[in-house]
């Protein structure tokens, strides 16, 4: 039988490098790829980690992994594709006072679909990542569907909702069962190089992890534009100034510059007045808020009004919630129970169990 | 994934060891190779066989022993003709001139001179990488002080009329510095006939295992060194000598030398085939017009495909070609000789450079051209490119 052809997306990391190995052992044909996003000596900011992706180490440990396995390994330039749409997307969620989730954009259209586009031309199939996920058959709808990796720390589950069921359907996750001390085990009993490389949390183009500086330094114009404005307190009062919308965040208490004498947050960023308003934890919590742009791996049909639990940040439990439809890709949450800092411009994923069965981005949150 | 048997056609980049070094080198090294510059036997044995190797190499050349100098390769002969002749005739001026199809060891360095004061002209080439020898010429400032110029692409294989640009450079009292490295072994090279300042060559390109290459500069001409800490070379390359490598070097000057006339035949003949059957590949364009072209270096542009889809599908099919200036960072630049020549970004992403060595068969060609047609097929045939 000759066996499928499979390109494992590999950062030069230890996660994509052992299942990169691990396909290996399974009988895939392998093909190794590291895709350059972002030259990262054009970002600027001080790299946290000796390791980070896109940089001339990071490829040459992807290379010398599958050199060791015996299988070849190429290096995919897609950074105008990122610039265009990661970038971008990234640059005008901030100016609009939205957060964004950059990984979560690569992950649908850059991992995910461009690469899969240029496999098509290469002739491959299936597309496999070191992601802390697996892929499951959804049981009511025979669908796949993603599922919470087995290691509940690493777990990623929630980054991958955007993954077109199209694209599911080829897509490979051999790490889904292994916990992070397996995966690092085996690697340096392989001895991989990998096996000790850093975990990596930040967002790959802003090493520093101040997305602040990064927008000033690669947009200054953007930035230029953004005034500043009041904050605005609960009961409509203005009690300072405030540096332009894009340098805040719902639920952000530090660097705020009041000096309330309270424990302020900002609840709501409003660009069309340049008003930030702040209040007390409290009110920072809302049940009930619109996602758009969603994407569905089973039959919406079979979630509306039944209960979900929805997870609304990479470090957010999920919590119980119920889902109506509204017009379109949009539908309408509401969590049981009040949630704090539901952020326009994350995602929101809903689950099933263990189960990503669709997610969006949210967008307008209701307040009492 | 699963590679076939491997047919090497970049052998600008890196052609294999001439068979006969394979033997002298073991044996070499089996002699113990001392320091050059020690006083002791062993180090005045070593000296003897590196003056030998340099006495070789100027015969080939029809040049003096006493104007070359051994360097680790093509790109710091380049690099030290370049930055030390700048050096050394700066009183007479500080205006340079060079063309955009240059290796990037001569743009580079030329690019370090702008840093520190030099003004650097590019000359434009035509559709084929020609330069224009009137603009060349009107190029010429009273401030000039050194034209650097390639002898043959290594992308394209294109020449350029060295004799008439040393003529020039010569008539205006400007230094010419030529880089020779997919000259030499190819097309006839003496000093004596060709008023050249300087010459770079690489090993490499000529069968030794790479680390090896010599720079020529003409006797009189003056040379700023860009290494110290010790007199060898006359000064203008400190560093204990690569003996081993300056061996291997002679004897493959010697072989070109005399093996020129069968290995031109060699190539011609093989060129040729080459080029009627990339002919029949529709929507491959070769790039080339006219003769003067080294019979080594081919470059062709496939349309409708993507570059990078057809390097992967060619090295999977177990050919290796290069697509010039293939960058290990992975940033598909396209090749700036290429876009210099006109071609558009994914004209240039799409090409190859097909280059072929004293062991390239005409069965490897014809394998080379039937997967390559297959490929190019397999590519078209994807939904994606019929929109």
């Amino acid at each position: 039988m000759i066996p499928k052809k499979v390109v494992i997306a590999m950062s030069g990391g230890v996660d994509s490098s052992l299942a990169a190995r691990l396909l290996v052992e399974q009988g895939y044909d392998v093909m190794g790829i590291t895709m350059k996003l972002w030259g990262y000596i054009d970002t600027g900011g001080r790299p946290t980690h000796e390791s980070n992706c896109c940089s001339l180490d990071d490829i040459n440990n992807a290379k010398a992994e599958c050199a060791a396995l015996g299988i070849p390994h190429y290096t995919l330039d897609m950074s105008a594709e990122f610039k265009q749409i990661v970038i971008e997307n990234f640059v005008s969620e901030y100016r609009a006072g939205r957060t964004p989730n950059p990984c979560i954009i690569c992950n649908t259209e850059i991992k995910w679909h461009a690469l899969l586009n240029k496999l098509d031309d290469l002739g491959v199939d299936l597309l496999a990542t070191g992601h802390y996920a697996r892929k499951v058959r959804h049981a009511a709808s025979g669908r796949w569907v993603i599922g919470r990796g087995r290691d509940p720390v690493k777990d990623q589950a929630y980054v991958l909702w955007g993954i077109r069921p199209e694209d599911l359907e080829r897509t490979l996750f051999p790490l889904g069962e292994l916990s992070k001390q397996e995966v690092r085990q085996q690697a340096a009993q392989a001895q991989m190089r990998t096996a000790d490389t850093p975990e990596s949390m930040e967002i790959c183009f802003v090493p520093d992890n101040d997305y602040r500086r990064f927008l000033n330094e690669q947009y200054p114009a953007v930035i230029a534009d953004a005034a500043p404005g009041d904050f605005v307190d609960e009961e409509g009062v203005v009690i300072g100034q405030h540096q332009g919308v894009f340098n805040y965040t719902i639920g952000q208490r530090k660097g705020l510059g009041l000096a309330t004498g309270e424990r302020v947050f900002v609840n709501q960023i409003d660009v069309e007045h340049n008003i930030i308003h702040v209040g007390s934890r409290q009110a920072t919590a809302a049940t009930t808020f619109t996602v758009g742009e969603i994407n569905w791996l089973i039959p919406p049909d079979d979630a509306w009004q039944q209960p979900l639990a929805v997870q609304i940040r990479y470090n957010h439990q999920a919590q119980p919630a119920h889902i109506r439809e509204l017009s379109g890709n949009q539908a309408k949450i509401s969590f049981d129970e009040p949630e704090h800092a539901i952020t326009p411009g994350q995602s929101a994923v809903f689950f099933q169990d263990d189960l990503v069965i669709g997610g969006g981005i949210i967008n307008l949150v209701e307040k009492f | 994934m699963e590679q076939s048997e491997k047919i090497f056609l970049d052998h600008a980049a890196g052609t294999s060891l001439l068979p006969e070094l394979q033997q002298n080198l073991t044996y070499w090294l089996g002699q113990g190779l001392a320091n050059p510059s020690s006083i002791h036997d062993l180090g005045r044995q070593a000296a003897a066989a590196l003056d030998s190797a340099r006495q070789t190499i100027a015969r080939e050349l029809g040049a003096q022993p006493s104007e070359l100098c051994f360097t680790s390769g093509g790109t710091e002969a380049n690099n030290l003709a370049i930055m030390g002749l700048a050096q050394a005739y700066q009183e007479q001026g500080r205006h340079i001139i060079t063309c955009g199809t240059e290796h990037p060891s001569v743009l580079e360095t030329c690019k370090q001179l702008e840093l520190v004061g030099f003004e650097v002209t590019q000359l434009p080439v035509d559709h084929q990488g020609q330069l224009d020898l009137k603009q060349l010429e009107h190029t010429i400032r009273t401030d000039t002080s050194l034209i650097t110029l390639m002898w043959v692409n290594n992308e394209t294989g294109l020449i350029h009329p060295v004799e008439a640009i040393a003529r020039l450079a010569q008539a205006h009292n400007i230094r010419f510095h030529c880089d020779a490295v997919q000259a030499f072994g190819h097309l006839p090279i003496n000093v004596a006939e060709t008023a050249v300042s300087s010459l770079s060559f690489a090993g490499h390109k000529l069968g030794t295992p790479a680390g090896i290459g010599v720079l020529y500069i003409r006797q009189g001409v003056a040379l700023q060194a860009q290494s110290y800490g010790g007199s060898q070379e006359k000064g203008h390359r400190a560093g204990t000598q690569n003996l081993l490598g300056a061996l291997a070097l002679a004897q493959a000057f010697q072989y070109h030398g005399q093996q020129a006339k069968a290995n031109a035949y060699h190539f011609q003949s093989l060129m040729q085939n080459l080029i009627q059957r990339l002919q029949a590949i529709p929507g491959l364009r070769i790039n080339r017009q006219g003769q003067r072209y080294s019979a080594h270096i081919l470059n062709c542009s496939v349309a409708g495909v993507a570059g990078e889809a057809l390097f992967i599908r060619l090295d999977l099919a177990g050919i290796a070609v290069s697509n010039g200036s293939a960058c290990s960072s992975g940033s598909q630049t396209p090749s700036h000789v290429l876009t210099a020549m006109g071609l558009d970004r994914s004209q240039a992403q799409a090409s190859l450079r097909i280059s072929l060595g004293l062991t390239t068969t005409a069965a490897e060609i014809e394998h080379f051209s039937t997967r390559l047609s297959e490929i190019i097929r397999a590519l078209r045939k994807e939904p994606a490119h019929d929109t």
